[in-house]
């Protein structure tokens, strides 16, 4: 085998199997919100069709102190598994499952305050205190 | 004699440094994953001329009801009965060790007043951004 592939085909085929034995995932669910878009809303002049123009509808409306809150939401979340067995493939029949994963995922949430008359109230926007990252290391 | 014998293979075009060079492309491949773009939607689209034809003021809540159906939620806030429409649509794409799964969602809320006539529309159209993507790093 060596001589047919080489000591570099080899090498790459390994790289390959051991690529084939992890994976990255990412799941990403509407798009990021941008809080610089809420800046030209006025207080008490801007209306529910300002911030839908700038946010577009909101994920949920709930009943707020004295008027109603727009609730919406970014998520993003990603996941790595590396599957250590794998690389068995290579000198066994079977390759028995030796996984070990991580995921991580945030939400980001941001709110949007309307007064009794549908007006523009405020906004809040809460980041989560990191971004998530790809990591396999469950421990 | 085993010089004769490999002679004869190669003549009949069976050359076996070839064939393992074929068998092991064989493995290799059977061994990694392939593809895969998998498309996923819950409810129906909602057609702009459709609500265009929900007028303030004019529009009743049967209407709206006969339109689009039974909403998927009736929120009350402020004061108001708000019928919540909502569509997802995701797109997966995955190759080998790599995957990506993009979420979005529309949301049709319609404000009625206490006499259950449309006081407001609010619509997003999100998932007409929602792409097929491999690559799960960045942004």
């Amino acid at each position: 085998m060596v001589l047919v592939f080489g000591k570099t085909g080899i090498l790459g085929v390994l790289l390959l199997l051991s690529l084939a034995g992890c994976d990255f995932r990412r799941v990403v669910v509407n798009d990021p919100l941008v809080a610089d878009s809420l800046e030209e809303l006025v207080p008490g002049k801007s209306t529910i069709q300002d911030v839908a123009g700038k946010l577009g509808a909101p994920d949920e409306i709930e009943e707020g102190a004295g008027g109603m809150v727009f609730r919406y939401r970014y998520g993003d979340s990603k996941t790595m598994r590396v599957n250590f067995g794998w690389l068995l493939r290579v000198m066994l029949p079977v390759s028995p499952s030796m996984n070990l994963g991580r995921g991580e995922g945030v939400t980001y949430i941001l709110h949007v305050a309307l007064r009794p008359d549908l007006t523009f109230d405020h906004s809040v926007i809460q980041p989560p205190p990191d971004t998530p990252h790809f990591w396999f290391w469950p421990f | 004699m085993l010089r004769e014998s490999q002679a004869g293979f190669s003549q009949h075009g069976r050359n076996p440094r070839g064939l393992l060079l074929l068998a092991g492309l064989l493995v290799l491949l059977s061994m990694v994953n392939g593809c895969a773009f998998v498309r996923g939607e819950v409810g129906e689209p909602f057609p702009e001329d459709r609500i265009e034809t929900i007028e303030k003021g004019i529009t009743n809540r049967q209407e709206v009801a006969q339109q689009f159906g039974a909403p998927d939620e009736i929120v009350q806030a402020n004061g108001h009965e708000i019928f919540h429409y909502r569509r997802f649509d995701s797109k997966l794409g995955w190759l080998l060790f790599l995957s990506r799964l993009n979420i979005g969602s529309d949301h049709l809320w319609v404000f009625f007043n206490s006499q259950g006539i449309v006081d407001d529309v609010v619509f997003g159209n999100r998932t007409r951004n929602v792409e097929f993507q491999i690559w799960p790093f960045g942004e």
